[in-house]
């Protein structure tokens, strides 16, 4: 499998550019179609947005164009709402930002996590200020946690995978490195599918806790990506009481690929 | 891309050769590793509670040895949680409807369905070879849909035919290029007002011998509520169904 269609959404905040850099090389990389979704329409409220769409699909298309890399260009409607309305199941991968709510013009802080719940594909989300010369997915790592969610999220990353140097498959379970567990399974699956995978396991044992674990992971493996599923407990419950997603979904330090 | 699966059954069963025929046809045309997941209950001695699993386990190899499949035999874990693990690391988990009512075991039970990773292939009873020839295909623009045709690429691309079946008003076009693009046989038909009902039969009346289906919701909290139309499909034996979560 790979990743076959690409969307990168536009808008008129500061991050556009290195995002649509950044959707461009990934798309050039796996050989995919990358379309433009401008969300302008439906984001500005000033009569001037029509030129504001049009300067974007015109930066856009120079960019990949000179990149030579198959590329569309589709508008949201004013009235959008539901994820068909921005074309989010007509690809393999969506590109977007990690909101940043003082940037005006960007689009609201929720767009990204009603994306991802709705969409029924994978979403790499670039960290607010991420220089589009740094590479993405050469040393992935995978949080695995031995549920669907996070089962799926490392399908949904095969790409990235096959093509990195080294991957590495963090858990952090109370049961590691007591006997044969689960991850060891799944990293050998993983191998079976073209990836170089290494465990890099922590024991729970109830001094720390896993994010702090796995930004130690990420440190050590020099990693450039995080790979994770997303809302695998409901999603109100993460909002009262934090959780995995909204803790990921804050950092601003890597991109993240997220699949619900 | 389908290198593992593993297809759950029960040796003590009368459908367990069946089941086994398919799954070995399936992991040789996809040069797939298998691993058969016996769910049979052991005894208190921990061995087979019937002589026919001794038998089965040979019947198994020289099945693999004729496919040239690279298969393995497990006793499946004890328990539910302990099963769905075991299933995390395959592409494709493959159950008969024997399975979804083993007297033994829950196996892979419909409510199981909504916890699994991977997505999961109900062979219909009888029938020559896996199914996967004539695939229909409900669709609608929403997650469940899109996850279900992520999941079946691999079987839509060697399917003979799919038949898209429009869920909503919704038009299929942009979906039907995305298929067409990857070479897939794709057709429309016209939409049906109630799945629930209407599905099972058009599924024979087109000929169709698999069905894909996508679950909604997260795993955990929502396990419990598959939806009438994925039950109903588990009921109905005459056509495999492919479960997508």
């Amino acid at each position: 499998m790979t990743y076959r269609d690409i969307i990168v959404y536009l808008d008129t905040g500061s991050a556009t550019s290195a995002r649509v850099d950044a959707a461009v090389e990934l798309a050039r990389r796996f050989e995919a179609r990358l379309t433009a979704v401008n969300l302008v329409p439906a984001v500005s409220s000033d009569g001037g947005w029509q030129l504001c769409r049009d300067n974007l699909q015109a930066s856009f298309e120079e960019v990949a164009s000179r990149a030579g890399v198959a590329n569309g260009h589709r508008a949201v409607s004013p009235d959008a709402s539901a994820a068909r309305d921005f074309f989010a199941h007509d690809a393999d991968l969506l590109v977007v930002t990690q909101p940043d709510r003082r940037n005006a013009g960007a689009v609201p802080v929720d767009f990204p996590g009603r994306l991802l719940l709705a969409a029924g594909v994978p979403l790499l989300m670039l960290p607010v200020g991420w220089d589009a010369a740094r590479a993405i997915g050469r040393r992935p790592t995978v949080a695995w946690n031995g549920t669907g969610e996070a089962t799926r999220a490392a399908h949904d990353a095969l790409p990235f995978l096959r093509d990195a140097e080294r991957t590495a498959l963090f858990t952090f379970d109370a049961r590691y490195g007591l006997g044969e567990t689960a991850v060891e399974g799944f990293a050998a699956h993983l191998h079976r599918h073209g990836a170089e995978v290494i465990v890099d396991g922590w024991r729970d044992d109830g001094r720390g806790d896993w994010l702090s674990a796995l930004f130690a992971s990420l440190d050590r493996e020099r990693s450039d990506l995080i790979v994770a599923g997303a809302y695998g407990h409901p999603r109100i419950a993460e909002r009262l009481f934090g959780g995995a997603t909204q803790d990921l979904l804050g950092q601003d330090l890597l991109p993240v690929l997220l699949s619900h | 891309m389908v290198v593992d699966l593993i297809v759950c059954l029960d040796s003590t069963t009368l459908d367990a050769p069946a089941l086994l025929a398919k799954a070995v046809s399936r992991a040789a045309v996809c040069r797939a590793r298998l691993c058969v997941l016996d769910l049979c209950a052991p005894d208190a001695l921990g061995m087979a509670s019937s002589p026919t699993s001794l038998e089965f386990v040979e019947d198994m190899r020289a099945a693999f040895r004729l496919g040239g499949v690279d298969g393995h035999h497990e006793m499946a874990p004890a328990d539910p949680a302990g099963l769905l693990e075991r299933t995390l690391s395959a592409d494709l988990v493959i159950a008969g409807r024997g399975a979804a009512t083993s007297p033994h075991r829950s196996g892979i039970s419909a409510p199981a369905l909504g916890a699994l990773g991977p997505p999961v292939l109900i062979e219909a009873d009888g029938g020559a070879g896996p199914a996967g020839r004539r695939i229909l295909f409900p669709w609608r623009a929403d997650r469940a849909c899109t996850r279900a045709i992520h999941d079946a690429m691999p079987l839509l691309e060697t399917a003979d035919e799919v038949v898209l079946v429009p869920l909503d008003d919704g038009s299929p076009a942009t979906v039907m290029r995305r298929l067409a693009g990857r070479g897939v046989r794709v057709r429309a038909e016209a939409s049906v007002d109630d799945a629930d009902s209407a599905l099972a039969p058009l599924a024979r009346r087109v000929g169709a011998d698999l069905i894909v289906v996508g679950l909604g919701g997260p795993a955990r909290w929502r396990a419990p509520a598959v939806p009438t139309l994925v039950a109903r499909l588990i009921d109905d034996s005459s056509t495999a169904l492919l479960v997508s979560r």
